[in-house]
């Protein structure tokens, strides 16, 4: 965030504050928003601790919070899951990059040439209908129980979001904008340069935190349907096994793996865009 | 130095979807003389934009031809700078390499370049905003910043398509004088789109008024205020009659063709 945002934000505060002239500590307080969402956090586990005692649900399939907990623990640090973290987190990786660079490549090969997005486009729509996931048994029939079948559907998934904003980048162009550099005698590789890779980098950035939360998602539903490792297969045998503490222990570390792409993809984006849209 | 811009017979024709061709301007005749201040007047639809973009070398005329000193105009010049109704700021950039864009895309910056850009920045009152991005700069304060890069590569002639077009009437208002003077200490050839009988009668040195379909020059008239013009001249009698005149001359324009209409 810069100064001047901030300074925005804060002008912004104290207007209100000066408003009604009452001190509310959450209009005030930087930490209010992080006590908040803990007080949301807290309630939750209590809510759930509540419904276990109550037994507003059979033991079987609602386990305590503190039994999630200790699963858990036992699983990092018995250290019997590092493998499948490990194998997740490269099938995630690999069908993002995967989905990336082949959605970049077509994206702008779409953009540029309008006999391939002319000859191309109704089976591109078809493909971006079609429920995706359904085709995970067909891919792990054709590529086998090892990772291939879990970075191709995640790849696929991932594809998608970052294939149409690479279009849209480069098509949606305002055409005041093409009409200045025009004015300003840019030739093709300048329009390029400074105006049709920026904006297209500013549809893309929003388009790779959904890619890479989708990446995790094929690579979890490819895990699903046959695989020996991965978080996926974990969830399958626990849930197989009636091991439901487990199970949730192992979705509590998909949604950190989950956030974790989340932030860092924003991290880089906030590297690369310091303006707001 | 300023150079003159010259129009002979220039016409355009556009041809619609339906297939139809419409004549955007018919046989404008036109001369800025260097250093004039000269605003094209008229409705929407009567070809004052497209007329802009034939002097900027972005379209080409269907007839006639456009000359910028002794050359005829067939793509943009180094010479003219054009500034859009919309800021047209590029949103990734920082103020201040926006206004060094025209730097950028010709090669390189130099030095003496950037400190001309700050003293623009300066003149156009944003030099505390030249690390901000547009989207944190309110509507006058864009326009500002465009106009500060349309002058930082020294242009000869600027071309302006309603600048002031988007923004509240006091705001314009504001702008307006702010750019008067800002023209007087860097004296350039202004070509200037508008559809404010007001605004192009405190501005210009002459004022071709157009009218549509097709799109020509119906009259021209000298403003005969000296300079420099203050926010006074505003409510002057004077300012007034000469406001009048011209509405005068709209209403004329539009009975006659009523009258062309009507006849068999």
């Amino acid at each position: 965030m810069s100064l001047q945002q901030e300074e925005k934000v804060e002008t912004a505060a104290l207007g209100k504050v000066g408003a009604n002239q009452r001190n509310r500590w959450w209009a005030r307080s930087r930490w209010a928003p992080v006590v908040l969402a803990a007080a949301v956090l807290v309630l939750v586990v209590v809510v759930w601790q509540i419904a276990y005692a109550a037994r507003f649900a059979s033991r079987l399939v609602l386990p305590s919070p503190g039994n999630t907990v200790a699963s858990l623990g036992r699983g990092l640090f018995g250290g019997e899951w590092w493998p499948h973290i490990q194998v997740t987190l490269i099938e995630t990786l690999a069908a993002f990059a995967i989905g990336l660079v082949a959605a970049l490549v077509i994206g702008s090969l779409f953009a540029f040439l309008p006999l391939v997005r002319k000859t191309f486009y109704p089976y591109v729509i078809a493909i971006q209908t079609f429920p995706k996931i359904a085709i995970a048994p067909l891919l792990v029939t054709w590529l086998g129980y090892g990772l291939a079948p879990k970075i191709a559907i995640g790849a696929l998934l991932a594809f998608f979001p970052i294939f149409t904003n690479t279009v849209a980048g480069f098509t949606e162009v305002d055409k005041d904008e093409l009409d200045l550099m025009r004015s300003l005698r840019a030739g093709w590789r300048k329009q390029l340069r400074y105006l049709l890779v920026p904006n297209a980098v500013t549809y893309i950035f929003p388009a790779l935190n959904v890619a890479a939360v989708n990446a995790l998602l094929g690579v979890i539903v490819g895990e699903f349907v046959g695989a020996q490792e991965g978080l996926g297969y974990i969830i399958q045998q626990k849930a197989f096994l009636g091991d439901i503490a487990g199970v949730f222990a192992v979705l509590i570390i998909l949604a950190a793996i989950g956030l974790g792409l989340f932030f860092i993809v924003k991290f880089v984006e906030s590297r690369f865009t310091k303006f707001s849209r | 130095m300023e150079k003159g811009v010259y129009l002979r017979g220039v016409s355009k024709k556009f041809v619609t979807r339906q297939q139809e061709t419409v004549d955007a301007l018919s046989a404008v005749d036109l001369a800025v003389e260097p250093g004039e201040f000269i605003s094209l007047l008229g409705p929407s639809g009567c070809g004052k934009s497209t007329l802009l973009k034939i002097v900027a070398g972005l379209l080409p005329p269907s007839g006639g031809s456009a000359w910028l000193d002794g050359h005829e105009i067939v793509e943009p010049s180094d010479s003219v700078s054009f500034v859009f109704q919309k800021p047209t700021l590029l949103r990734w950039r920082s103020i201040q390499d926006n206004v060094l864009l025209p730097l950028d895309v010709a090669g390189s910056r130099p030095k003496e370049a950037v400190e001309y850009a700050k003293e623009l920045l300066a003149l156009v009152k944003l030099s505390d905003f030249a690390n901000a991005y547009p989207s944190e700069l309110s509507g006058g304060m864009q326009q500002r910043a465009a106009i500060a890069r349309s002058l930082v590569s020294h242009p000869d002639v600027l071309l302006m398509d309603e600048p002031f077009g988007a923004l509240d009437e006091f705001t314009r208002e504001t702008l307006n004088e702010e750019f008067i003077e800002l023209w007087q200490r860097e004296p350039k050839t202004v070509l200037f789109v508008t559809h404010s009988i007001a605004e192009s009668v405190f501005m210009s040195d002459r004022i071709a008024v157009m009218g549509a379909r097709p799109g020509r020059i119906i009259d021209e008239i000298t403003v005969p205020f000296p300079r420099p013009r203050g926010a006074e001249l505003r409510k002057s009698k004077e300012f007034f009659d000469l406001v009048a005149r011209i509405r005068e001359t709209f209403d004329l324009a539009s009975e006659s063709s009523a009258r062309e209409v009507v006849a068999p």
